[in-house]
């Protein structure tokens, strides 16, 4: 399918899909249901924070590049709750693993709703690189993307994600379910 | 496991590897020295290290989007935005130093600026730039450090850069040392060099443009340059006392990878060292020419050297007289003479001073007005000081045992005066003007008889030294058979010498390829030959050289006027050939100081002259030249021994006395109360000697001027005279001869029995050997074989004439073996005064008689 026979809602709901998840995601990682999902699709930079996450899940039908913008200072609060010790005390790599791991879960669980769905695709492994690596991302005015930006936030800390849709075959999309069900807890294993 | 699985399991490895070493690279920049930032346009960070944050005290973290500008000062973002603005996509890389304040900080800190654009390889047309920042601060302060270390060195430290101007950072004492402030950013040709390149050799400039052009080479071209750069400048200064400042400078190269950025410049102020130098050298060259001198008047022959001395002591005092007057014939004159005395005697720089200045003296191109006189006058100056120098330094050589050596010295001298003239003492003419006689005898210089072959030496080293400047091969053969002379006459003899072997070398002997082309052989000769007869010495001096060209003589002597043109076709061969020996005649081309300049052969003919001889010259044109010249050898002559009658001695005395007063402008008031008791007797002395010591002691105690009282009389055997001083006189130094041989005077007197007293207000000479019919009693006349009976007659009545008067007691007998207190007679030509010696015949003498009579025969034989 070319770029012109995308549809735009398509994308809207398969960026919606990727929202969801990651606020959903987000709670169940950080342990804490008061993290809300805040517009900030204004917001333009050329880098967003100082570190930068980065998953992939990609297949025939779509890629999705999750990127989550954060800082050690709002990881450590974030993850102290998971670690049960004050954030000072959380090391770098801890900070750093627990949005790892929040991106692990959120390409895991899109990649579970659509496999659901018949829809096959592959996650990367999750990776944390220089938020200053942003710059290198190009943007590309096409049809067939979406980009979204939102901050995942509670009591003003939080991460900001942005995260790119490239649907490529819209029909494998059209009856795809982008709700999410109610999961039973699970411990988190970090890596 | 699937094969995905396992492509997958790989990926993910690779994958995790790949983001350890990105973040390990990440790591790397953040560490960072120095600061490091990447700013988009708008001037927000994107990126910065540890060390921004913590320069501005910015947690790392948040440093993103963080505006650039407001963490420095508006100003300093000014200058950093102005350099962001400048670079406007270019490549190359700003780089400039800026110090950033901090806000509560009180120092601001030097940091240097790499300043370049950032590509993000996106299509997007934004700017990103990077940036970074070296401390650079602690170098500062260390700079400041040395710079204020450098600034208390009184040393001038610059250097050039790689655009080979002069850098800002100098020390202080540089601006001082080269009185300029505006150093930065010039170069060296305006400024350290550009009084030395006003006007300099082809080699300094080359030296400054190679100081500059090692600047970006390679260092080994630094180092092979280095010698021509220059390594001493004088730097003139206005206003500074000497008027500027030598200035040393020494190089050191500043290399990156092998190439010469900048070259570090040492000035250092070295005009006092400098200064000391060239005074040590000065010293050091007068020591030189002091330590020359003293070898020349060691190299000099000892023998001769006292010679040369008096002679040019002579000559040089008459200088300041000549000069005075404008003589210039008579300065040339003197100044030949010290140029020749100097010149045998090895005194060099008297020489080449004597030579210069009588080619000045000469030169006709010179008018003769006061200018040349000034100079001639400060020339002589210059002879007169080279001569003191070399007086002085004789004088300290010379062994200096008090005044008796000098005496004894003298009084030998003196003694062998007496020696050499006695033939002259016993002529008549001695008695009518002995201060003359006197003078001439006490102006003699010779003290030593030696061989001739002594000159050898002298001759050869010189006839050498003068081939080889004129580059011409000379043998010279002596053939003299080691004839005695006395030292004047030697000393004459070899100014001569010298004076025409110079003179066949210059002027005879060919080239050594002419001499070929002639047929001659290449070296040429000349053979100097001398024979001795009757108390004369023949030499001859023979050249096989180019001889003397008749038309050459002929032609200078019309030109220099000697001789008329018409004079000329009258005039013989061998008077033509004398024209050489006429003052003022040359027939060199080139004047110099080897050749002669017809100043030479006149002197030499004068000095034989002197000797009581004669030169002449015979030439061959083409053969060869040959000098003849005959002198005296001046040997020794006999002794004399006499008996005078006491009265005829006396008037003599008397008379002697009266022309020293005349002389010497002394008013004599001779007493006559004595005059009886020398009326009677005889004396016997050697008495042209006796009567000369006597004088001589008298002319030294009469003073010019003065007015003396002389009374004398006989007392015993004794002859007295006593002066009285009535008035004193002065006495000039003209008088001097006078002074030195008084101690010979005294002794002579005292062997003659007699003795010297002196006060300031009067003097007492006595003398003895007065004899009478007491001390030799029943003396018999006798006379010397081969005389005539009737010659014996005359003689025997003239005796008898004068028995009285010699207060004798005697008796004539033909036959004196058989008898003993013999007065021989010698010699009784009527025309010729009697000349009477006391001897001994083979018989025995009365015992005291023979003693007293020996005694005085051999104190007068010791003289």
């Amino acid at each position: 399918m070319t770029e012109a026979q995308i549809d735009p809602e398509c994308l809207k709901r398969m960026r919606d899909l990727v929202r969801n998840v990651s606020i959903d995601r987000f709670k169940r990682a950080a342990q804490n249901e008061n993290y809300i999902l805040l517009e900030t699709s204004q917001l333009k930079r050329d880098v967003y924070d100082h570190w930068m996450a980065l998953i992939l899940v990609s297949g025939k039908a779509l890629r999705i590049t999750l990127k989550v913008h954060f800082n050690i200072k709002s990881s450590r609060k974030m993850a102290s709750p998971i670690y049960g010790i004050n954030p000072e005390k959380l090391e770098i790599r801890q900070a750093k693993d627990f949005i790892k791991e929040f991106c692990n879960l959120s390409a895991g669980y899109i990649k579970k709703i659509f496999e659901d769905q018949s829809i096959d695709v592959g996650i990367s492994l999750p990776l944390v690189i220089r938020g200053f690596d942003e710059v290198f991302f190009e943007r590309q005015d096409k049809e067939s993307i979406i980009e979204d930006k939102f901050r995942i936030e509670s009591g003003g800390v939080g991460v900001l994600c942005t995260n790119i849709v490239e649907v490529f075959n819209q029909s494998l999309l059209n009856d795809v379910d982008i709700n999410i069900e109610e999961e039973e807890e699970e411990e988190i294993d970090f890596l | 496991m699937s094969n995905i699985n396992q492509d997958l399991q790989a990926t993910h490895k690779i994958l995790t590897i790949i983001e350890q070493s990105k973040s390990n690279n990440d790591e790397l920049l953040d560490h960072l020295p120095g600061i490091f930032c990447i700013i988009d346009e708008e001037a927000k960070i994107l990126r910065g290290n540890l060390e921004l944050s913590n320069i501005f005290n910015i947690d790392l973290e948040d440093l993103i989007e963080k505006d650039f500008s407001t963490i420095f000062s508006k100003e300093i973002w000014k200058i950093f935005k102005g350099k962001i603005d400048a670079l406007d996509g270019k490549s190359d890389e700003l780089q400039f130093e800026l110090e950033i304040h901090k806000e509560g900080d009180d120092e601001s800190k030097s940091f240097y600026w790499y300043i370049s654009n950032f590509s993000s390889g996106k299509e997007n047309k934004k700017k990103f730039y990077s940036i970074v920042g070296e401390d650079i601060s602690e170098l500062r302060k260390k700079e400041k450090q040395l710079m204020e270390i450098f600034s208390s060195i009184p040393l001038g430290i610059l250097t050039i850069g790689p655009n080979k101007k002069i850098e800002p950072q100098y020390s202080q004492f540089t601006e001082y040392l080269l009185d300029n402030k505006e150093l930065q950013g010039k170069d060296l040709e305006s400024t350290i060099f550009k009084e030395t390149l006003e006007d300099c050799e082809p080699e300094v400039r080359e030296g400054v443009n190679n100081i500059i052009g090692s600047i970006g080479e390679n260092d080994l071209i630094f180092e092979s340059l280095k010698s021509t750069f220059p390594s001493k400048i004088w730097y003139p200064i206005k206003d500074n006392l000497d008027g500027g400042r030598w200035i040393g400078l020494t190089y050191q190269p500043v290399v990156y990878s092998g190439v010469v950025k900048r070259i570090l410049v040492i000035c250092e102020d070295r005009t006092k060292i400098i200064q000391s130098e060239e005074a040590l050298k000065d010293s050091q060259m007068l020591e030189d020419k002091s330590i020359a001198r003293i070898l020349q008047i060691k190299k000099s022959d000892q023998s001769m050297l006292p010679l040369f001395m008096k002679e040019i002591e002579e000559l040089v005092s008459r200088l300041s007289a000549l000069h005075k007057e404008e003589d210039s014939k008579e300065i040339c004159n003197v100044l030949h003479g010290v140029k020749g005395n100097a010149r045998v005697a090895g005194f060099d720089f008297l020489t080449s001073l004597s030579h210069e200045l009588e080619t000045y003296v000469l030169d006709k191109n010179k008018s003769e007005n006061e200018s040349k006189w000034k100079d001639i006058g400060d020339r002589v100056h210059d002879i007169k000081e080279e001569w003191k120098e070399i007086n002085s330094l004789y004088r300290s050589l010379s062994p200096s045992d008090g005044d008796q050596a000098d005496n004894e010295k003298v009084d030998s001298d003196v003694a062998e005066l007496f020696e050499r003239y006695s033939k002259m003492l016993n002529e008549s003419s001695f008695s009518e003007d002995p201060i003359k006689t006197e003078r001439m005898m006490l102006a003699i210089k010779s003290i030593n008889f030696s061989s001739i072959d002594d000159l050898n030496e002298t001759i050869l080293h010189k006839a050498e030294k003068t081939a080889e400047k004129l580059s011409k091969k000379v043998e010279v053969k002596f053939d003299w058979n080691s004839i005695i002379l006395e030292d004047y006459t030697k000393s004459s003899l070899s100014e001569s010498l010298l004076h025409l072997v110079t003179n066949a070398i210059s002027h005879g002997v060919e080239a050594p390829d002419k001499r070929t082309q002639l047929g001659k052989k290449e070296v040429g000769q000349i053979n100097i030959k001398a024979r001795e007869k009757d108390g004369m010495i023949f030499l001859d001096v023979h050249d096989d050289g180019a001889g003397i060209s008749f038309s050459s003589i002929v032609r200078t002597a019309v030109k220099r006027k000697i001789i008329t043109l018409e004079k000329v076709t009258q005039i013989s061969r061998s008077e033509l050939l004398k024209l050489v020996f006429e003052p003022g005649f040359s027939t060199a081309q080139e004047l110099t100081e080897i050749s002669g300049r017809g100043v030479g052969m006149d002197v030499v003919a004068e000095r034989v002259k002197e000797l009581g001889g004669d030169i002449t010259l015979d030439t061959k044109e083409g053969k060869g030249t040959r000098f003849s010249m005959s002198m005296r050898t001046g040997k020794k002559t006999e002794v004399n021994r006499n008996v005078v009658s006491l009265s005829r001695f006396k008037n003599l005395l008397e008379k002697n006395i009266q022309s020293l007063g005349k002389e010497k402008s002394v008013e004599l008031d001779f007493e006559k109360s004595g005059d009886a008791t020398l009326s009677k007797g005889m004396i016997f002395c050697d008495m042209p000697r006796l009567t000369l010591a006597v004088t001589t002691y008298l002319g030294s105690y009469l003073k010019e001027g003065g007015s003396y009282k002389l009374h004398s009389f006989r007392e015993g055997n004794q002859f007295n005279i006593h002066v009285q001083c009535i008035k004193e006189g002065d006495d000039q130094s003209k008088w001097a001869e006078f002074s030195k041989p008084l101690s010979f005077c005294l002794d002579y007197l005292k062997k003659h029995g007699g003795n010297v007293s002196i006060t300031s207000e009067k003097m007492e000479i006595s003398f003895g050997h007065i004899l009478g019919k007491t001390d030799i009693p029943d003396l018999h006349v006798a006379f010397e074989k081969g005389i005539s009976e009737d010659d014996a007659k005359i003689t025997v009545e003239r005796i008898l004439s004068i028995k009285d008067e010699l207060d004798l007691s005697l008796e004539i007998d033909l036959k004196p073996d058989r008898y003993t207190n013999l007065l021989v007679v010698s010699n009784p030509s009527e025309s010729k005064d009697l000349s009477l010696t006391l001897g001994a015949s083979k018989a025995s003498l009365q015992k005291e008689l023979r003693k007293k009579v020996e005694s005085i025969v051999s104190a007068i034989d010791r003289f």
